[in-house]
């Protein structure tokens, strides 16, 4: 008895304001909680690229596949990205580079009639990108691909693919992840990316069977080793066989 | 006040002071912000956002982002791989100047505009102007299509049609038509000219300047049988005496003249300290007088006195020719003690110096000087006033000028065709009427402007920098100006086009073979000097051909020179006005450029606007403070009302205001900006005229960007004589006093609980040689057009809202009425111990392992603690959303290489980072692991004419800032303060004894 007393009393001073107002705090900061926490695990769980980006396959406009073309026929990618280890783009091929083929190979088919049709009238496809960064980061191919970096590392393995999906999430903390460990995520250059068909750094073609890196001399790949100085007395930056860290290699 | 006397013999005690109110100890004003929302926000508005809101978030969980576009070319050219630029060269031409460019294209169009290294003008720096022309280019309000009367869209065929239709019944009728063409340097526009005169003998061409200031040419013609302006060589000059000439800020070819002016000033050592000298003599303070080392500050009618003064000083050192001596004793001496010591400093210097006199001013001054230059021997082959180099096309333009006008009164002028000119906004009341009365009258221009209103038929041209022509320098290198994208008007060609295809339409027979202005160009080129096709492949390449002009004789009429000295008779008792061009807009034709109307004058730190600058006594005297308006009348009846601003080192009793503004039509940005100065020139003439000022007892909000930055006594300019620094005790510039040891490069640091820092690899550093700096602001505009800056509008610069990311500040030193100015661009220092880094909440700013202090804006969440910590507010914060509003074709502008920031996100300098990362790449690609000296630069670096900034690497013991920043001039800006700057400032030196020159009072 005295403890339900005793309870009652201590019930009643612990209240702030009047009952009404004190049930409408508890109703609000609950309610908000909840939401709060609610609105943390959708944006976690449902937002995060791995989410949202992660097997995005769009249907292009064309039913070009990779597949076919790379997979089977053994195009390089380099043939048609062509400019991809000297720009910060890849480029997506223009018309005439499908042309090339497809004014001779299956000359009539009607998967390829679009591509006829921008050919003749000279207006470009509009190809649905698949893997897009946000604008305030620049990512630069031409570095990786000089780094030796194979294009599977982060498109996948696209020659298995009959529709371009998107297999990486892209987030800033996977591009880290391997800058940071490059020996655990990357994929060194393969035969099929062209990426050591020998397009050395002047330009100039090789044969296939000196198959050396895109550099020449080699600096600047994952797997260099630390050279010695340049200047005598100021080190080299910091863990050179790695990927930048610092902010402005990418955001500027 | 000396400028250093005994009592304050080290640096840093000078009293730097930015205003007149921080002078006299008022107040700044402080601008009230407007409350934010315009009307009541309803609470139902708020329910309905608020639950749309919601849902809109209910629905975006697991929701991925908008498709986006991967558009390739068809068939691009291999050479164009989307992502890497191309480099065009091509010619910039500020009416009769010229320099050559280099053009940045990404994807097929420009992007950014360099000086062209190879040429010898521009040696790869470029003007505000050459900057600002690619914002014209892309320009929203250029016109789209051709105008006839009221309808739009008209082909261009049908046009031209009935033009040619309307000309040939003119010339049926007897009449004359008229083409009136801007002041140009381009030998194949000549030739066309000439072409199309001679085909057509009822077409005349006119030159229509917006102004006429033709005293040099006049008094050139008249003794050296010259008839043009000849531009002095300034590399060749140890004394510079300007009366009131601006080489440096307004003229022409500022560019070359800032580039020789500087190259002397460039102080490597206290052993090998040789400087020019630069003595400016002048009623209103314009860029040069803030670079004189010594300043006369003179009231217009004591020129010629003066000047006649030194003459006949002179004579007492050097023969001068008596018929002179005669004419000069007529004109009443002035300043004679002044005048005694100049004339003695001349003749120490003979040859290698020049007196250069504004070309506003009367011909008995440009008599003057032309005897004293004559008296030195600096005219001649290879002297400073060489005969060869005459601006292209600065005859004197007054007698066509009048024999059309006659024309006109007689009505004899049938049609009238504008290329490129806006009489309707520049010509004096007279010759618009004329105009007017004219039945037939086409423009061809690119905006949709006063003249072209009035027009009936408007034909938009193509840009420069989408045209095909040629220009001229003074030294002899010609450039090819080669367009470097398709016209963004479809089928409309450049001026030149549409003049041959109107001369086709009027002749088809005789005009065949020629197709279009690329056509002609080439045959001019062919044909004129003798280049065929390979060699102009080569031209176009390197963008420089040199050709060799004979040099003309030099003859003197000194019977000629005597009688054109004379006393000028300027009233004294009243009060003067003089207009000029603006340093930001000239004379109005980027009037519409956003860039250039937010410029802050190099003088007033005004944007956006033109007041009528007077002296403080003036402005005491007359009961005014900055901001009131007044109205000006002449005695002709003009009228103009301005805002007053006081300016020191203006001589009492004159008002000075600038040109181009107050334009009414060509597009959105000119609207309501400024009061139209021109109808106060007197037929054009550019001059003093004698004006009654009346104040209407109303305020003005003047945007300026000065008053923002207080100096509150601390060393932040440090200055010198030469004479000090060559002493070898000579003045120490950086000794702050702090508890600190002695680094390893010299510099004390002070005790910090911060733990030293490596800078493997590269350490980025820059020097600004505060004695090269001239105040020019090409590297602001550049800045700007690098990195995507927004314009942000009068409003919000009132409000201290400019986002320029380098600031020239400008500091007097000494007394209000004659100070002396310095200036200094001030950005982001990069602070190794940057208190900007240590307080974001959500580390958007880190510092790179190579010394940027680095920005990431998608971090930024706005709350602004860095830019309330940074000690040189450097920092930019994006108040509104400045880029959103972009009507197209602005967007193409753009440099992709750099992030386009939204609201909310803090912006500031980054050592144009994209660039250091591309010079990188490049090194890289080659083989090398570090950026050798001189690959990077600065976009700022790069436009900077004076050499003024240098950007580079500072582990790097052989690179030029390594070297530099151990100067004996070099110290940093609020050292004291621990922050630890990456940019070190070498001190200003000023080529003056001692003793200050007295000071110059009203007589």
């Amino acid at each position: 008895m005295r403890l339900r007393n005793e309870l009652l009393v201590y019930r009643r001073e612990a209240l702030m304001f009047t009952p009404r107002i004190d049930r409408r705090i508890k109703q609000v900061t609950l309610w908000g909680l909840a939401s709060l926490v609610t609105a943390a695990l959708v944006t976690y769980f449902g937002m995060h690229n791995r989410v949202t980006d992660v097997g995005y396959r769009p249907q292009q406009p064309v039913p070009f596949s990779h597949k076919l073309h790379v997979g089977e026929l053994g195009i390089k990618c380099i043939y048609c990205h062509a400019g991809v280890e000297r720009s910060a783009h890849s480029p997506v091929p223009t018309v005439s580079t499908c042309m090339g083929c497809h004014l001779v190979v299956k000359a009539e088919s009607p998967r390829l009639a679009l591509v006829r049709q921008a050919w003749e009238n000279g207006t470009p496809l509009e190809w649905r990108r698949v893997h897009k960064l946000p604008d305030y980061v620049h990512f630069n191919h031409a570095r990786h691909i000089r780094a030796g970096i194979d294009c599977a590392s982060c498109h996948g393995p696209v020659e298995r693919m009959g529709v371009v999906s998107q297999v990486a999430p892209l987030s800033m903390g996977w591009c880290l992840d391997c800058h940071r460990n490059p020996e655990r995520h990357i994929i060194p250059a393969r035969e099929i990316s062209g990426i050591f068909t020998g397009l050395r750094a002047n330009g100039q073609t090789v044969q296939l069977a000196q198959s050396t890196p895109v550099t020449n001399p080699p600096y600047g790949m994952w797997s260099t080793p630390v050279d010695a100085p340049e200047i005598p007395g100021v080190p080299m930056p910091k863990l050179p066989g790695r990927g930048p860290e610092n902010c402005s290699s990418c955001h500027y | 006040m000396h400028m250093c006397d005994e009592g304050e013999r080290s640096m840093g005690k000078h009293k730097l002071w930015q205003s007149i109110e921080e002078v006299h100890g008022e107040a700044h004003e402080p601008v009230a912000p407007e409350p934010l929302l315009e009307q009541p926000f309803s609470r139902r508005r708020f329910m309905a956002l608020l639950s749309a809101s919601m849902a809109l978030a209910a629905g975006s969980a697991g929701c991925r982002r908008p498709d986006h576009k991967l558009v390739p070319a068809v068939a691009a050219p291999e050479y164009q791989i989307p992502g890497l630029p191309l480099f065009y060269t091509t010619a910039f031409q500020h009416k009769n100047a010229a320099f050559g460019l280099l053009v940045k294209c990404r994807e097929g169009r420009p992007i950014k505009i360099e000086g062209n290294d190879l040429h010898p003008i521009s040696a790869g720096a470029s003007t505000a102007y050459a900057q600002a022309s690619l914002l014209t280019l892309y320009d929203p309000d250029r016109i789209r299509r051709v105008r006839m009367g009221n309808t739009l869209r008209v082909p261009l065929e049908t046009a031209l049609a009935q033009l040619a239709e309307a000309l040939k019944e003119e010339a049926a009728a007897g009449r004359l038509c008229y083409l009136c063409i801007e002041e140009h340097c381009s030998p194949s526009y000549e030739a066309l000219l000439k072409a199309l005169q001679a085909d057509f003998p009822w077409l005349r061409v006119v030159f229509m300047p917006s102004f006429l200031a033709e005293h040099a040419a006049a008094v050139n013609a008249q003794v050296l049988g010259i008839d043009g302006e000849l531009v002095p060589n300034l590399e060749r000059a140890d004394l510079i005496v300007t009366v009131e000439a601006d080489p440096l800020g307004i003229d022409r070819y500022a560019l070359w003249h800032t580039r020789n002016f500087a190259a002397r000033r460039r102080v490597r050592n206290r052993q090998e300290a040789r400087m020019n000298r630069l003595v400016a003599v002048e009623a209103i303070m314009s860029l040069t007088g803030t670079n004189a080392d010594t300043r006369l500050r003179m009231h217009p009618a004591a020129f010629e006195g003066f000047l006649a003064a030194t003459l006949r000083e002179l004579a007492r050192y050097r023969s001068v020719p008596p018929v002179l001596l005669g004419a000069a004793a007529q004109v009443p001496a002035a300043y004679a003690e002044e005048a005694a010591r100049l004339a003695e400093e001349l003749h120490q210097a003979g040859e290698r110096a020049a007196v250069l006199v504004g070309a506003h001013l009367g011909e008995p001054i440009h008599a003057l000087a032309l005897a004293i230059n004559l008296a030195l021997g600096s005219v001649g082959q290879g002297k400073v006033f060489d005969p060869a180099y005459v601006l292209p096309n600065s005859h004197r333009k007054q007698p066509e000028l009048e024999r059309f006008r006659e024309e006109l009164r007689a009505g004899r002028v049938g049609a009238v065709l504008f290329a490129n000119v806006n009489p309707e906004y520049t010509a004096d009341t007279e010759l618009r009427q004329l105009l007017a009365r004219v039945g037939r009258k086409a423009a061809l221009s690119l905006y949709h402007d006063e003249t072209a209103q009035s027009c009936w038929i408007h034909i938009p041209v193509a840009h420069p920098l989408e045209s095909w022509g040629d220009a001229l320098a003074v030294d002899g290198t010609l450039s090819v100006q080669q367009p470097l994208l398709a016209p963004l008007n479809e089928g409309i060609g450049s001026l030149q086009d549409v003049l041959i295809q109107l001369a086709k339409v009027l002749a088809p027979e005789r005009w065949s073979e020629v197709e279009n202005y690329y056509d002609f160009v080439r045959r001019h080129w062919r044909t004129a000097y003798g280049v065929d096709d390979q060699q102009w492949e080569r031209v176009l390449r390197e963008g420089i051909y040199r050709i060799q002009r004979p040099a003309p004789p030099l003859r003197v009429e000194l019977n000629a020179l005597a009688r054109a000295i004379r006393p000028s008779g300027l009233d004294r008792s009243r009060l003067l006005l003089l207009v000029l061009p603006s340093y930001a807009l000239y004379d109005g034709t980027y009037a519409n450029c956003g860039w250039l109307q937010e410029l802050p004058d190099p003088i007033t730190k005004l944007t956006w606007d033109n007041v009528a600058a007077m002296s403080p006594g003036t402005a005491h005297r007359l009961g005014l403070k900055s901001g009131d308006l007044v109205r000006l009348q002449q005695e002709d009846g003009a009228i103009i009302e301005l805002p007053v601003w006081v300016q020191p080192g203006m001589a009492d009793g004159v008002v000075l205001t600038n040109l181009g503004y107050g334009r009414t039509a060509g597009g959105e940005v000119l609207r309501n900006v400024g009061q139209n100065a021109y109808p106060l020139l007197r037929s054009g003439h550019l001059g003093y005229t004698a004006v009654q000022l009346t104040s209407l007892g109303r305020r003005y909000p003047l945007a300026t960007t000065q008053r923002y930055h207080r100096l509150q006594g601390r060393p932040i300019v440090q200055l010198a004589s030469l004479e000090e620094y060559t002493r070898p005790e000579g003045p120490q510039f950086h000794t702050p006093e702090f508890p600190g040891y002695p680094g390893a490069d010299g510099r004390r640091i002070p005790l910090t609980i911060v733990p030293p820092y490596e800078y493997k690899g590269h350490r980025w550093w820059m020097v600004i040689d505060l004695s090269a700096c001239t105040g020019c602001g090409a590297c602001v505009v550049a800045c700007q057009a690098e990195n995507n800056i927004p314009v942000v509008g009068k409003e919000q610069v009132l409000r201290g809202r400019e986002m320029h990311w380098i600031r020239i500040d400008r500091y007097y030193v000494g007394p209000v009425e004659n100070p002396r100015v310095v200036h200094q661009p001030m950005l982001c220092q990069h602070c190794e111990n940057a208190p900007c880094e240590n307080v974001c909440p959500v580390a958007a700013t880190t510092h790179s392992p190579e010394g940027l202090n680095e920005m990431t804006y998608n971090r930024c969440v706005g709350t602004r603690y860095c830019l309330n910590n940074c000690p040189y507010k450097v920092r930019r914060f994006n108040f509104l959303n400045y880029h959103t509003d972009q009507r197209p074709p602005l967007e193409m502008l753009f440099n992709p290489d750099v992030t386009v920031r939204m609201r909310g996100v803090m912006e500031k300098c980054t050592f144009c980072v994209q660039r250091i990362n591309e010079a990188k790449y490049h090194a890289k690609d080659e083989g090398r692991t570090r950026v050798r000296d001189g690959e990077v630069l600065t976009a700022c670096q790069q436009a900077c004419p004076a050499g003024a900034i240098l950007f580079g690497d500072a582990n790097d013991p052989d690179s030029r800032v390594s070297q530099l920043r151990r100067s004996d001039r070099a110290y940093y800006v609020l050292e004291e303060l621990n922050v630890r700057p990456s940019v070190t400032y070498l001190a200003k030196l000023w080529n003056a004894p001692v003793e200050q020159v007295h000071q110059l009072r009203e007589s």
